[in-house]
């Protein structure tokens, strides 16, 4: 489904990612962990068009998407949810929803998909007429990807979703995370969260300075001397 | 008195209608568009030039609509386009000096084709008043005051209920979200700048039938930028009411201390409410 190959991706002569290679495949839950800086975020955002690769291709449904502009990875049929958030601070609740249903084919099936995600996240349709930027931190999380969810798009790129919540709302927002992808959703998650995405995610790969370093299945990787001692601050077994 | 505050909302409406444009591109791009002005003047030669021709000023107002939406398509496609990358900073910095450079570019070209004199449009019915009470109220000035109020509606409507319209909303408050909803965020700058030159054709006609000249832009832009200020910068719907609150001021200060005192009058209401209200007058907070 989402293949990325061989990509280098610079800001100005630094270079942050070095020959990375993933993919992820349909209706899977694939997870990129590692610390700090070690260049999660400008993958996941050069994945979504924001950033360019230098070299490499990546390719969606044999679609070719990088030198694409973010809009147009979106029509293509991947969306995001960004790193801290980024609602529109001024829009309402539905207000939000309603940009995320932007693209023609999702206006059409603007209501239905409205009522799903409702569905999923109750205390939005509570919260539908309130401005976004007064929402508490859960909520607008909460928001965020039911905003992603209603471009009607088969695969969710996921940006450090637990930032800044509580250990219960993490949990409940990776709950609902499990609960999309059994609908058909193919998900990428970048999480400082190792346990947690760990925990979640069918495959992992593991990202240090740049470098992809690890691959496996998640249950593996959880319980590997590596990641128990580099992520979890645990002895080996 | 009354007749002062007459003549001080209707100047208001004239302000409030530029302030739009100044506003709109400056909430959605963070460019500061200091040829607005000259394009109001621009547009007054081509309403003067229509009128010759035998077209009403009022009736001038679609067609100037229309040539001056494709000029500000045009420009910003060859020439603003090329800051929508820099940060919030820069983007300030460097569309000041560009539209600076286009603002003497405008002048100089307007002086060498229509000479630096005054002139005005004179249709019949300019200077045309009509009384309620002891109060006379000129037929244009009136029109303007509709026309703008028309305006600010239109805008309004078109902004909160139409998809394009939010769109636009959503790109002025986080432009790279509104990418990732697939929204076309360069199309969506150039459809706001070719807007925002599009508002200038009312102001156009109602400053062509006062007096213009080559270089009147510049004041009506201070005019303009001042009232986008005091509304608090990005909002939109604030100018109308700042632009009234301004032309109230002025005509007041024209009745207490005379008319050469207005624009120091306006002017130094200005700095005092930025001082009191850093926000603007009519700004909204949001908590985050």
């Amino acid at each position: 489904m989402l293949n990325v190959e061989h990509i280098d991706v610079h800001y100005g002569d630094l270079q942050v990612l070095w020959g990375v290679s993933l993919e992820v495949k349909e209706g899977e839950i694939v997870a990129l962990v590692g610390s700090n800086g070690a260049g999660k975020t400008t993958l996941i955002r050069t994945i979504a068009g924001l950033h360019k690769p230098s070299s490499g291709k990546i390719t969606y449904n044999g679609n070719i998407m990088n030198n694409q502009s973010p809009h147009k990875v979106v029509t293509l049929g991947i969306s995001m949810v960004p790193e801290g958030r980024r609602l529109f601070p001024k829009m309402t609740v539905l207000g939000n929803l309603e940009m995320g249903a932007f693209l023609r084919k999702a206006r059409r099936e603007k209501d239905q998909t409205l009522n799903w995600v409702y569905e999923i996240f109750p205390v939005l349709s509570e919260r539908a007429q309130q401005i976004a930027g007064s929402l508490s931190g859960g909520e607008q999380q909460m928001l965020a990807i039911a905003r992603a969810l209603m471009a009607k798009n088969g695969f969710l790129l996921l940006d450090e979703i637990s930032l800044g919540l509580s250990p219960l709302l993490v949990k409940i927002i990776f709950d609902v995370i499990v609960k999309i992808n059994k609908t058909g959703i193919s998900i990428f998650i970048v999480e400082q969260n190792v346990p947690m995405a760990l925990k979640v995610a069918d495959r992992a790969y593991i990202l240090e300075s740049g470098h992809i370093v690890a691959e496996d299945v998640a249950k593996k990787l959880l319980n590997s001397d590596h990641v128990r001692e580099a992520y979890l601050g645990m002895s080996p077994i | 008195m009354g007749q002062t505050l007459v003549y001080g909302i209707l100047n208001g409406a004239l302000y409030g209608i530029i302030a739009l444009g100044i506003a709109l591109v400056f909430g959605v791009m963070r460019y500061l568009n200091l040829a607005h002005g000259s394009f109001i003047i621009l547009g007054a030669y081509g309403s003067l030039f229509l009128f010759h021709l035998g077209i009403d000023p009022f009736a001038s107002i679609p067609v100037l609509s229309i040539v001056l939406f494709v000029a500000g398509a045009i420009l910003f496609k060859t020439s603003f386009s090329r800051l929508t990358t820099f940060s919030e900073g820069n983007k300030i910095k460097n569309s000041l000096l560009l539209s600076f450079g286009l603002m003497l570019l405008i002048e100089n070209l307007a002086t060498l084709i229509w000479t630096g004199d005054e002139r005005s449009i004179t249709p019949p019915y300019s200077g045309l008043t009509f009384g309620i009470f002891d109060l006379r109220i000129p037929f244009i000035g009136l029109a303007g005051g509709i026309l703008a109020l028309v305006l600010i509606s239109f805008l309004h409507l078109f902004l909160t209920r139409t998809y394009f319209g939010k769109s636009i909303m959503a790109v002025s408050q986080d432009h790279e979200a509104a990418s990732l909803m697939g929204i076309n965020v360069n199309r969506t700058f150039l459809i706001s700048f070719a807007i925002s030159l599009t508002l200038a054709s009312i102001p156009s006609v109602l400053i062509g039938l006062k007096a213009f000249s080559p270089t009147g832009g510049i004041q009506w832009f201070n005019k303009g930028i001042i009232v986008v200020m005091l509304s608090g910068i990005g909002n939109i719907y604030g100018v109308l009411p700042a632009g009234l609150f301004l032309g109230i001021i002025e005509a007041i200060s024209v009745f207490i201390f005379g008319a050469p005192y207005r624009e120091v009058t306006g002017l130094a209401l200005f700095v005092l409410i930025m001082i009191l209200y850093p926000t603007g007058l009519f700004g909204i907070r949001i908590e985050s």
